[in-house]
């Protein structure tokens, strides 16, 4: 953990609004995708997203610095409240497209348009993938954490994670090669 | 893939969403700290606490047994209950020997005791020396 964050974290709990300010705003890109690719709706991404932060404003005080970093504080909130809207609001995993905001490549250029494309399609894959797979997917190879900090936030070990991450991408590069080859994707 | 899934990085959140959503958290207080049941005990008896007790604990126990060791059985008291033993067990080599030697001379000496009064003329030396055996015997 980096010191400074350590002085934001200290001044957050104390109640000061700038440092947490300053957290939130290095962390909430990350929090945000990783609930946007478990609920894929950009409205459900933004509600969660917002109740992650308020809950661990709120809840600042009790966070106790115990080797672990802040980020897997956070993503332990956000893997909590994305099981709670899935328990509350009874509602499967929606395949739809990526909001064209999200992605922010243009695309008026016919290269780039297909890497869009290509981004969509591995999207809908990934809501494919169990939630254990989902969950070490997005932290590992897009957040590009390290596994000591994913295997914290999801509560497993860092041998655990290395498996999942292995059995994850298989599974996603054999989907991915059905849907490719013609076959559609089911709907979960 | 990996390469591809790396391009997610782009997404983000809206600027209107992320200063919307931080106004709203930012006018909400901050909850009170409530440690939870046994919390402190839980921190008290962590893991180095709890082997740092159990090593000294152990080592009580191990000098505690060590030193009754010493007090109730120790070198001294051993030593003088193998040499009351020794005492006695020679005792009874001692008797065992006095009595197998008593009994070899007593054997020989009836023996030509015996010779002497079934073939030859017994003197009164002889007399004596067969009586004696005789009363030896008897007692």
């Amino acid at each position: 953990m980096l010191e400074q964050e350590k002085k934001f974290i200290n001044q957050a709990q104390k109640g000061n609004k700038e440092a947490f300010s300053l957290l939130y705003g290095h962390y909430l890109p990350a929090i945000y995708r990783y609930i946007f690719f478990k609920v894929s709706k950009q409205e459900e991404a933004e509600d969660i997203t917002h109740e992650v932060f308020l809950s661990a404003w709120q809840n600042m005080k009790g966070y106790k610095y115990k080797g672990l970093p802040f980020s897997s504080w956070l993503y332990q909130i956000a893997r909590n409240a994305v099981i709670d809207f899935y328990r509350t609001s009874k509602k499967t995993v929606q395949i739809e497209m990526a909001n064209e905001e999200f992605i922010k490549i243009p695309s008026h250029d016919p290269e780039i348009l297909n890497a869009k494309m290509e981004l969509e399609k591995i999207k809908r894959t990934i809501a494919l993938l169990k939630p254990e797979y989902q969950n070490v997917l997005i932290m590992r190879l897009i957040e590009e954490l390290p596994h000591s900090e994913i295997a914290t936030a999801l509560g497993k070990s860092e041998g655990a994670v290395r498996l999942i991450q292995h059995r994850a991408l298989k599974e996603l590069k054999s989907l991915y090669n059905e849907t490719t080859n013609g076959k559609d994707i089911k709907e979960v | 893939m990996e390469k591809i899934l790396k391009k997610f990085k782009t997404i983000e959140p809206k600027e209107e969403f992320k200063r919307r959503s931080l106004a709203i958290i930012l006018n909400t207080p901050q909850n009170e700290y409530q440690p939870k049941p046994f919390e402190y005990l839980g921190s008290f008896f962590n893991l180095q606490k709890i082997m740092g007790l159990t090593a000294v604990a152990t080592l009580l126990i191990i000098s505690g047994l060590s030193f009754l060791n010493n007090k109730l059985i120790g070198p001294s008291l051993v030593s003088n209950l193998n040499q009351q033993d020794l005492n006695k067990e020679m005792e009874s080599f001692n008797i065992q020997f006095s009595q197998i030697k008593y009994y070899d001379d007593s054997a020989k000496r009836i023996e030509v005791a015996l010779m002497k009064t079934s073939g030859e003329s017994v003197t009164k030396e002889q007399n004596e020396e067969i009586n004696q055996i005789l009363d030896e015997l008897t007692l």
